[in-house]
């Protein structure tokens, strides 16, 4: 799949000792968790800080972690809760029009068709609840399985999936609806 | 879309894999197994990558950020281990400060430029504010007055280049080197914090704590030192007392006029039996759904004034802004801008003397005003719009009603704006020519709805159905 991250650790037994180099964790992670943040929250710059704190986090509960989760999820875990508490404390979100334009300037050299698709899928994207957005970004774009990502969200493995097929089905719909105009 | 036999089997709790048999018989659930690959194949070029080299200076951030902590414990726990108490232990709570900030660059870095060069501002200010003939410094005895100016390292991302004075030159490194010190020849912030002081300061002073009340304003113990205070800024009580009152009246005066003005229009606007206002207009919704208005209003006696407003929607917000301003003011969703009778008329006056008043800003700022949220920030007049339209055109061919409504989410943010603009109760007022691909809307018969002259243009294209937002 084009774009989506590797597996990483996905299926790797707990490695105490990969725990305790949060380092090297940052290399691995860095910029999966980068990606996670900034479909999260729109804002590059923001998705920066949003990682930073995840390891401040995880540095802070390390000694308290069990190994019960990979570390990777574990990481995806602690920065979904950093954009959510983010979320939470924004009262209007304000995108910068720079990043707006850039947005709509990206796709000068595609061809129209594909342009097309990829505005309606990202309008579609963009559509989607958070809970669902988050579903999709997990799985089709940092490639984790259906139960890793059902940990990183905190829900039932079943739910992830209900989600997940909810997301496609929207996006599916939005893909044939921009194709039929 | 797939068959009901595959979306029976995909909602069951534990679907199985679509049977690639099956596929190959279903059209339907071929199609839709097609589409679903390209959205996953989609999908993640739709999220940003992260930018290079982030991974790496996050490593390095952490790796920092963990050495630090670790020397804090370590520290802490010998301070506590030979009794001392605060003594040993106190190194620690230093070395736990995070270091990431530092090691990851911007945007943290930019935020401690802005810092550093806020305090050199504040330094050279009060500097130049107190300064005296002989060089003395003003606020801060001693203090010399300093410029400071920074610029970016050669090397993009590495750093920043502070010119002191216009000769003194401090290069602040973001980027630590391998080792995770920072390059030779550069600085860490403490060390050009500590430079800053050198260079603008004699001695070190904490910039940091505000001054208390006592040092902005001394207490005035009794009354002799208020006399006395008062002396020394050049008048007697009873002066002092004449002038402040003096003052008040004359504010007072003030406000009440304001306030009777207000009032005059109000009621002047509640008693008008026939509301006397022109609109003249031009608009375009195109097939990408942009708009794009200019609308003139002229209120006849009593008021007598006239403005022309620019609209333009874009992503959902629809902004207004008069003729020639640079600043477009965003209305949200609670604001609705229609163009017929008073209580329009009142909102239509709310916007454009906010418009008057609009300074050029680029914060975001909320206004109550009248019950109308407004919104105002600097934002580029040729920035694109999303926005659906609804066109009610009657069999006769009479455009009935026109709702443009736009609710957009951008990057995954809830935007907070959603504005509707309805050319509502337009009656026979405007009668539209058979469907087209661009129809003109003709000049209403003035005299055709109560209470207003009208004198309104909009072009509004539509596809072959009569449905504006069609393509073109």
């Amino acid at each position: 799949m084009p774009g989506a991250e590797p597996a990483g650790d996905a299926a790797e037994p707990v490695d105490t000792a990969a725990v305790a180099d949060l380092a090297e964790a940052a290399r691995r992670h860095g910029a999966s968790l980068w990606r996670f943040a900034v479909s999260r929250l729109g804002d590059p710059h923001e998705a920066e800080d949003v990682v930073q704190e995840t390891f401040v986090r995880a540095q802070r509960s390390l000694e308290g972690w069990r190994g019960e989760a990979s570390l990777r999820t574990w990481l995806h875990s602690i920065c979904r809760n950093v954009c959510v508490d983010r979320l939470r404390a924004r009262r209007t979100v304000v995108v910068p029009l720079d990043q707006v334009r850039e947005a709509r300037l990206g796709h000068r050299g595609d061809a129209a068709g594909q342009v097309a698709d990829r505005d309606a899928l990202r309008r579609a994207l963009a559509e989607l609840d958070e809970d669902a957005k988050d579903a999709v970004v997990l799985v089709d774009v940092l490639g984790f399985s259906g139960v890793e990502a059902a940990a990183v969200c905190d829900v039932p493995p079943t739910t992830l999936r209900s989600r997940l097929h909810r997301a496609h089905q929207h996006l599916i719909t939005a893909l044939e609806e921009g194709d039929h105009r | 879309m797939m068959c009901d036999a595959t979306r029976h089997a995909l909602s069951a709790d534990d679907p199985g894999p679509v049977e690639l048999a099956h596929l190959a018989e279903c059209a339907a659930c071929r199609q839709w197994a097609e589409t679903l690959a390209a959205v996953r194949r989609t999908v993640p070029e739709l999220v940003p990558a992260a930018p290079e080299g982030f991974a790496e200076r996050l490593a390095a951030g952490v790796q920092a950020h963990a050495r630090d902590a670790s020397a804090g414990a370590g520290a802490a726990a010998a301070g506590a281990a030979d009794g001392a108490g605060a003594g040993p232990g106190d190194p620690g709570s230093q070395a736990h400060k995070p270091r990431l900030p530092w090691a990851m660059g911007m945007p943290a870095a930019a935020a401690l430029v802005a810092l550093v060069v806020a305090v050199a501002a504040v330094l050279t200010q009060g500097a130049g504010d107190g300064g005296d003939s002989d060089g003395a410094a003003g606020d801060v005895p001693g203090t010399q007055v300093l410029a400071a100016a920074v610029e970016p390292l050669a090397e993009p991302g590495t750093g920043y280049r502070f010119t002191v004075d216009g000769s003194t030159e401090i290069d602040w490194s973001t980027r630590p080197a391998d080792d995770g010190d920072p390059p030779a020849g550069r600085t860490e912030l403490p060390e050009l914090l500590d430079r800053f002081e050198e260079l603008v300061l004699p001695e070190p002073v904490d910039v940091f704590p505000p001054p208390s009340r006592e040092e902005l304003v001394p207490p005035i113990r009794n009354f002799d030192e208020l006399r006395g205070r008062m002396e020394e800024l050049g008048g007697t009580l009873d002066e002092l007392r004449s002038g402040v009152r003096e003052e008040l009246r004359a504010e007072i005066r003030e406000e009440l006029e304001r306030a009777r003005e207000q009032l005059r229009d109000r009621q002047a606007i509640l008693g008008a039996s026939r509301l006397h206002i022109t609109y003249e207009g031009a608009g375009t919704v195109d097939g990408d759904g942009n708009v794009r208005a200019t609308i003139s209003s002229r209120l006849h006696e009593p008021f007598a004034r006239e403005e022309t407003v620019e609209m333009l929607q874009h992503d959902g917000v629809t902004y207004v802004r008069r003729a020639g301003d640079e600043v477009w003011i965003a209305l949200d969703g609670d604001a609705r801008f229609r163009f017929f009778g008073v209580d329009e008329a009142e909102d239509l006056r709310t916007v454009l003397e906010l418009v008057a008043d609009a300074g050029p800003v680029s914060t975001l700022e909320a206004i109550e005003r009248d019950g109308v949220t407004l919104r105002r920030f600097r934002i580029a007049p040729q920035v694109r719009a999303d926005v659906q339209a609804d066109v009610d055109i009657d069999d006769a061919g009479v455009l009935r009603r026109v709702e443009m409504s736009t609710a957009f989410d951008r990057g995954g943010a809830d935007v907070a704006a959603r504005f509707t603009v309805t050319f509502d109760d337009i009656g026979a007022g405007i009668v539209v020519d058979p469907p087209q691909r661009s129809i003109p809307l003709r000049e209403a018969p003035p005299e055709s709805i109560p209470g207003t002259r009208l004198g309104l243009g909009i072009t509004i294209h539509t596809d072959a159905q009569g449905e504006a937002g069609g393509t073109r």
